[in-house]
């Protein structure tokens, strides 16, 4: 097994030791009771926005959890001597992430299907999700380094939260309908992902914002998963040599 | 093994140098000893040697190669103990261990790691039931996890019981004695006297002097020997040159002709050129 498996299948299993994925898993049965007294025909539109919700601010804070553990019990000076890339390293806990909101997209798709009799693209979910999931996890990662602590961490992603996903849930649940707002979330890498789980969930998106959106979100990967890098030197010499 | 020359560093925000010119050199095979005061840059050293701290001035050199020229390899090869625990605490000793050993080319027996320092049998609880002791010695076994051929320890015996601070020390020798060479950082200088073959003490960033515990002891030795006896009732104390003892009447006298009740040589301790050399005493 190369190390990244190693590091990805031993970040999973501590996910679950230490109660983070039982957590996210709370949170889906908790939606779940939510959508079964919804009418079958909002259901596609609320199915993308959970899975929104749990893609991305769910995937900074679960990040941000894990990193938290790491600094709290001196693992993350261990991982700075041992033999590992540190785009492994990054990338492991990313993936681990991403593992966690496809859980989720199973279970909920499952639910779909079987409880409400509503067929979805599951395949085009899980590519959404992954491209969602990913870029939030690294970016949980980056905001992570300049949060003193997890209250800190947590209340970055509230500024996060309501700065770039809740005008999105307000465009999606329609409350907010001027076509000059919807032009800004073009360039925001929320919208971006609210249109590829809207594509993947069946509702309306013109194949051009599709293509923009799915575009955007790799940019955004590769220049986040970079920046993460570059910035990740000064943070490991922060946590483990300082 | 290692070359260190000029060595300086200083931590961003900080307005002076933590290492003002280090230099000194690790021999292949050898117990190294780094000691000093707390905030002298020992702990500082260390971490540029492990590559926890980039952007130092001087040169580092490991088996004649620039320090900075090793990419993540360098890690198949040293191991580090540190002084804090370093355990996923929610794990058991035997995921910690599983998990960390899958990441090495040539991982050690770890079973047989955990049977030394007397872990074996609660390799199945979790690490934060553990006490101070048992993360100290699981410390080690991490340590030595990739079969280390260089072993960075900082205060390795810390929290140990004797019996179990005796087995890590006679591990640390055998490491030794197989060949491995070893820096280690401690403020006990039992542990030190026992097992380091070389000790620089460091003082305000720098290195204040280099050579065995033995010397060491020398150097700073009075040459006396003092001997306390009963006289009468009452207990006396005299002071003796060790050069001319044999032919010094008195002093023949004494240990013919009285009980002695003590003898002692006063040779120096390493405690005490610790305090000498850097102006501060071991509890500080």
């Amino acid at each position: 097994m190369n190390n990244f498996l190693t590091l990805t299948v031993g970040e999973l299993q501590r996910m679950n030791k230490y109660q983070i994925l039982p957590s996210s898993l709370f949170v889906v049965a908790f939606w779940i009771a939510f959508l079964y007294f919804v009418d079958a025909l909002f259901i596609n539109q609320l199915f993308a926005m959970l899975i929104f919700v749990d893609a991305s601010i769910m995937s900074i804070i679960l990040v941000g959890a894990i990193m938290f553990f790491e600094k709290h019990e001196g693992t993350f000076r261990t991982f700075m001597v041992t033999p590992i890339r540190k785009s492994d390293y990054i990338l492991s806990k990313a993936f681990a992430i991403v593992v966690s909101n496809l859980i989720t997209v199973l279970i909920l798709f499952a639910f779909a299907y079987y409880v409400k009799n509503i067929e979805m693209n599951l395949l085009a979910f899980v590519g959404a999700v992954c491209l969602v999931g990913l870029f939030h996890a690294i970016l949980g990662f980056w905001m992570s380094f300049y949060a003193k602590d997890f209250t800190s961490l947590i209340m970055r992603s509230t500024g996060y939260m309501l700065i770039f996903v809740l005008p999105v849930i307000l465009v999606q649940l329609q409350v907010i309908q001027h076509d000059w707002f919807q032009y800004i979330l073009y360039i925001v890498p929320t919208q971006a992902s609210m249109n590829v789980l809207n594509a993947s969930a069946g509702l309306p998106v013109e194949t051009s914002e599709l293509w923009w959106s799915t575009i955007f979100l790799i940019g955004l990967i590769i220049v986040i998963f970079f920046v993460t890098l570059k910035k990740f030197d000064e943070f490991s010499q922060k946590e483990g040599g300082q | 093994m290692f070359q260190i020359h000029n060595l300086t560093y200083r931590y961003p925000n900080e307005q002076e140098e933590t290492l003002r010119e280090v230099n000194f050199h690790i021999q292949e095979g050898e117990i190294f000893g780094l000691l000093g005061p707390s905030g002298v840059g020992k702990s500082t050293t260390q971490k540029v040697l492990t590559k926890l701290i980039k952007g130092y001035g001087g040169t580092v050199k490991y088996k004649g190669k620039d320090l900075s020229s090793y990419g993540k390899d360098y890690f198949q090869d040293i191991g580090v103990g540190f002084e804090m625990p370093v355990h996923f605490s929610k794990l058991t000793a035997e995921e910690n261990v599983s998990f960390f050993k899958k990441l090495y080319k040539n991982p050690a027996d770890t079973d047989e790691l955990l049977k030394r320092v007397g872990l074996y049998d609660d390799r199945n609880k979790k690490v934060s039931s553990f006490s101070k002791g048992m993360k100290a010695r699981l410390n080690f076994v991490r340590a030595m996890i990739n079969q280390p051929t260089m072993l960075f320890l900082d205060e390795p015996t810390n929290g140990l019981d004797p019996v179990n601070a005796r087995i890590i020390k006679n591990m640390i020798k055998e490491f030794r004695d197989q060949g491995g060479t070893v820096l280690l950082t401690t403020h006990l200088m039992n542990d030190v006297d026992e097992l380091c073959d070389r000790v620089a003490f460091m003082a305000n960033g720098a290195i204040a002097e280099i050579d065995t515990p033995k010397n060491l002891k020398l150097k700073g030795s009075e040459r006396t020997v003092t001997v306390e006896y009963l006289k009468g009732d009452s207990a006396q104390t005299n002071t003796f040159n060790l050069d001319r003892i044999g032919s010094d009447e008195t002093f023949l006298s004494i240990i013919k002709d009285y009980t002695v009740l003590t003898i002692h040589s006063k040779e120096t301790t390493l405690e005490d050129i610790f305090i000498e050399m850097t102006g501060v005493k071991i509890d500080e």
